[in-house]
C-alpha cells in the first residue's frame, strides 16, 4: 500500500466537480481510470460504472463486489484539499465540501486494486446520485451482476461494519382549515397550525427503542400575524431496523394525522412514501465473517451493528447482493468541514487489501 | 358621484402590489394620482403620505382628516379584479387577494374629493404597513397634521362606526433546542418543534371572550426532515378592549411560551411589542353623531361599536386626534375570497361627500 500515492489519487479525484446529480463528468474520468487499471468497462443507462476485474492470482470462482458513489453534496465545485500530514489529515480550504464522502471510498478501492498481491473476480460499481432520491443502484440491472457478496464503502471509520438498515417512511402532510382575521372573527377561522400542533402533540418521536425512530423535521404554517392560519405542512419521517415495525409506526402516525384533521373539521393531504425496505445480514454470514477477519488483522477491534441511516447497500441486498458497509476514514460530512484522518485512510485501504487477499 | 370612475380608480390601485411593507412604490403611485387633483403632498420620514386640500366653496378653516393604509396582506402581486356589474360584486380571480382593504377606502376618498361641491380643509393621508402592526401610524410625524379629528376607512360594511378598539398585542417568539441526526442519534437532539407544540397545546386560541382574542398567525420550524429541528419561530399576538386584560393574556401566553421551554431544555426568546393600546370615544360626540347623521341620509341604520380588530384609529388617538373607524364595503378580508360590494361601495362614497360638505 503506498500512502503518497492514494493521498494524490484522492486529491486528484475531489478536484472534479460532482454535485448531485451532476456526477456523469466524474464517472467518465473513472471509466477510464478503472479501463487502464484492467478493468472491462460498462456504464449502464442510468450512467452506473460497472468495471468487472478477472481474478488475479486466485482459482476463486466468487466475484465480490465493491461500491462506492460518484455523487457529492453542495457546496463541492472548486474543491482545493490541502494535505497536512503533520495533523494526519486532510480538509478543505473551508469554502466547500471536501468530498472524501465518497471519494476517500473510492481512492482507498482504487489503492487496494493496485497493491493487492492476489484477488478474487473483482466487480467495482461507481454509483450516481447516492445523496439524493432516487439512489442510482435503484437502476442497476442486478442480473447482470456477477457478485454475491460485496462491500459499499461509505460509513464513517475503518472499524465499522455495517450490517443492517431501515425501512424509511416519508410524511408530507398538509392541513387546510379556513383563514379569519384573527382579531375580528377568528371563530369563523379553522386553524392549520393548531391541526399540526395536535398531531405533532400526540405522536411517538425521537428513538423510540433501539432499532427505530421518528421525526418532525420540519412544519411551516400561516403566512400573517393577524390571520388564523389555513394552511400548515408537515414533513415527517419514521424508520426501522424491523419493517413490521416501521409499517406499524407509519399507520399510527397516519392515523393520528388525520385525527388532528377531523377534530379541527379542517382537511388533510397526505403523502406516504417508503423510501427504503429494511435488510439485516447475519454476523456469521461469509461477507461479515471475511470482513470482521480482516479489521482484527489489521489491528483494530471490529464494530458491527446497524445503521438508521440509508446506504447503497439496501438496495445491493433486495437485488441479492448480500452487502456489507465498511468505513472510509472521514468526519463532518456534508459540511465544510468535512475532513479525512489519513491514519484511517490507510488502515482502510489495508483491510480491504487483506480483505481480498484472503478470498483469493 | 361616479359610479364607473371610481369602480376604474379602484382596479387600478389593487394591481399596484403592495404586500406589508413593500407599499412604498404603491405610496409614490397614489401620490402622483393626488397631485393631479390640486393639492400639497408630502411624505414624512418612514414614508407615510400626507396630502393636504385647501377648503372649496367654504369658510371653514378647521381641516379634518381621513386615513386609509397602502399595505395589503399576502398573497397581494398580480392581483387580477374581476367586475361583475350583474352581481353588483368585484372580486379576484381566486389566486389572490382582492386588495379591497384597504384600496377601496383610498378610491373613495379619491371620488369623494371629486364629487364634493363643497368642503372644509382635507388632510388625507396614506400609512404604510399597517397590516404588520400599525408601522406607518406608529412611526407617523403627526406634527404634519393639523386636523384634531379623523376617519379611518376599514371596516367592512358602511354601517359599521367603530367608537373604540382593543389594546394590541404582538409576540414574536423563537426556541431554540439543538440539532442531531434524526435517524442515527435523535436522544442527542432537543427538537423545538416539541417545544412550540406543547405551549400552542396548553394555549388558549381564538376569541377568547366577548372583548378578548388570542392567535398564532405564523409557525417555522426545523431545516429538514432527517434533522431534529434546532429553531422554530412563531409569531403570536392577543388583543383586547380592557387594556389591563390584554395585558394579562400577553402574561399568560408568555408564561406558557416559557414554562414549554424549560420542560422541553429549550431556550426561548420572546419579544413582545404593544401594537396599540385600546381607546373609547364618546357615543354623542361630535365626530360619532356627524357621521352617524350622513350615513342615515344615505338610508344606512349605523351600527355604533367596539371591535377587537386594530386598526390605524389607534395610533391617532394616543396622540390626541379623535379618531373613529368607518366602513368601505368589503368581505372575507384577509382571504383570496375577498371582495367588494359596489352598491357599498357607492352608499360609503356618498356618505363621505354629505359629510364633508356639511361641515363645509
Amino acid at each position: 500500500m503506498n500512502r503518497d500515492r492514494m493521498i494524490k489519487t484522492f486529491c486528484q479525484l475531489v478536484k472534479i466537480p460532482s454535485e448531485s446529480p451532476d456526477d456523469k463528468d466524474f464517472i467518465a474520468y473513472m471509466e477510464k481510470l478503472l479501463s487502464k487499471e484492467g478493468a472491462r468497462t460498462n456504464v449502464d443507462d442510468f450512467g452506473n460504472l460497472i468495471a468487472k476485474f478477472p481474478a488475479k492470482d486466485s482459482q476463486s470462482k466468487e466475484s465480490i463486489l465493491f461500491c462506492c458513489h460518484a455523487d457529492t453534496v453542495k457546496p463541492g465545485k472548486g474543491i482545493k484539499p490541502i494535505v497536512d500530514l503533520k495533523n494526519d489529515r486532510i480538509h478543505s480550504d473551508g469554502t466547500t465540501i471536501l468530498a472524501a464522502d465518497d471519494k476517500a471510498g473510492i481512492a482507498e478501492v482504487l489503492e487496494m486494486l493496485r497493491s493487492a498481491k492476489k484477488h478474487p473476480p473483482l466487480e467495482v460499481v461507481i454509483a450516481r446520485c447516492e445523496e439524493v432520491t432516487p439512489s442510482g443502484v435503484e437502476f442497476l440491472d442486478y442480473s447482470k451482476l456477477d457478485s454475491k457478496i460485496g462491500y459499499v464503502v461509505d460509513f464513517d471509520t475503518p472499524d465499522e461494519v455495517i450490517i443492517g438498515g431501515p425501512t424509511y417512511i416519508v410524511f408530507n402532510v398538509k392541513y387546510r382549515g379556513r383563514a379569519a382575521h384573527a382579531g375580528m372573527a377568528p371563530e369563523k377561522g379553522i386553524s392549520g397550525v393548531q391541526c399540526a400542533a395536535e398531531a405533532i402533540a400526540n405522536l411517538k418521536l425521537g428513538r423510540i427503542d433501539d432499532l427505530s425512530t421518528a421525526n418532525v423535521g420540519v412544519v411551516k404554517g400561516g403566512i400573517n400575524i393577524n390571520s388564523v392560519p389555513e394552511t400548515a405542512e408537515i414533513w415527517a419521517e419514521c424508520r426501522s431496523i424491523d419493517d413490521k415495525k416501521a409499517c406499524t409506526m407509519a399507520e399510527e402516525m397516519k392515523k393520528i394525522f388525520i385525527d388532528a384533521a377531523k377534530k379541527f373539521g379542517a382537511e388533510v393531504e397526505l403523502e406516504l412514501t417508503t423510501s427504503l425496505k429494511a435488510y439485516t445480514i447475519p454476523k456469521d454470514s461469509k461477507v461479515v465473517k471475511a470482513a470482521v477477519e480482516s479489521i482484527k488483522k489489521n489491528g483494530l477491534k471490529e464494530n458491527v451493528k446497524y445503521t438508521a441511516g440509508g446506504t447503497d447497500a439496501t438496495h445491493f441486498n433486495h437485488g441479492g447482493v448480500q452487502t456489507a458497509v465498511l468505513g472510509i476514514g472521514a468526519r463532518k460530512m456534508h459540511s465544510t468541514e468535512e475532513y479525512a484522518v489519513i491514519s484511517e485512510m490507510e488502515k482502510t485501504a489495508n483491510i480491504l487489501i487483506t480483505l481480498v487477499e484472503d478470498l483469493a | 358621484m361616479n359610479t364607473e370612475r371610481l369602480i376604474s380608480t379602484f382596479c387600478e390601485l389593487v394591481k399596484i402590489p403592495s404586500e406589508s411593507p413593500n407599499d412604498q412604490e404603491f405610496i409614490s403611485y397614489v401620490e402622483k394620482f393626488l397631485k393631479i387633483e390640486g393639492s400639497k403632498t408630502k411624505l414624512d420620514s418612514y414614508g407615510n403620505l400626507i396630502v393636504k386640500f385647501k377648503e372649496k366653496n367654504s369658510k371653514n378653516k378647521t381641516p379634518i382628516a381621513f386615513c386609509c393604509h397602502a399595505d395589503t396582506v399576502k398573497p397581494g402581486k398580480n392581483i387580477k379584479p374581476i367586475v361583475d356589474l350583474e352581481k353588483g360584486i368585484i372580486s379576484s380571480d381566486g389566486k389572490t387577494i382582492l386588495g379591497a382593504d384597504d384600496k377601496a377606502g383610498i378610491a373613495e376618498l379619491i371620488e369623494m374629493i371629486r364629487a364634493a361641491e363643497k368642503h372644509p380643509p382635507l388632510e388625507i393621508i396614506i400609512t404604510r404597513a399597517e397590516e404588520i402592526g400599525s408601522l406607518g401610524a406608529k412611526n407617523l410625524d403627526f406634527s404634519l397634521i393639523g386636523a384634531k379629528k379623523a376617519y379611518v376607512l376599514d371596516m367592512d360594511s358602511p354601517d359599521e362606526l367603530v367608537i373604540g378598539e382593543a389594546t394590541h398585542i404582538h409576540m414574536d417568539v423563537t426556541y431554540t433546542g439543538k440539532a442531531a441526526h434524526s435517524g442515527v442519534e435523535p436522544e442527542n437532539g432537543i427538537s423545538s418543534v416539541l417545544a412550540a407544540v406543547e405551549a400552542l397545546h396548553e394555549m388558549k386560541l381564538g376569541r377568547l371572550d366577548a372583548e378578548s382574542t388570542a392567535n398564532v398567525g405564523v409557525f417555522k420550524g426545523g431545516e429538514a426532515r432527517n434533522i431534529i429541528p434546532e429553531v422554530t419561530r412563531l409569531q403570536a399576538e392577543c388583543r383586547s378592549l380592557d387594556h389591563k386584560k390584554a395585558l394579562g393574556i400577553a402574561e399568560e401566553m408568555e408564561n406558557i411560551f416559557r414554562k414549554a421551554a424549560q420542560a422541553s431544555g429549550t431556550k426561548v426568546d420572546i419579544v413582545r411589542d404593544i401594537i396599540s393600546s385600546g381607546y373609547v370615544i364618546p357615543k354623542d360626540s361630535e365626530i360619532v353623531q356627524t357621521y352617524a347623521n350622513a350615513l342615515k341620509v344615505h338610508g344606512v341604520n349605523p351600527d355604533i361599536k367596539l371591535i377587537t380588530a386594530g386598526t390605524d384609529a389607534a395610533l391617532f388617538n394616543e396622540k390626541g386626534i379623535s379618531a373613529v373607524v368607518v366602513g368601505i364595503g368589503c368581505r372575507k378580508i384577509h382571504s383570496k375570497e375577498e371582495y367588494a360590494i359596489i352598491s357599498e361601495m357607492e352608499t360609503a362614497t356618498k356618505t363621505l361627500v354629505t359629510l364633508v360638505e356639511g361641515l363645509a
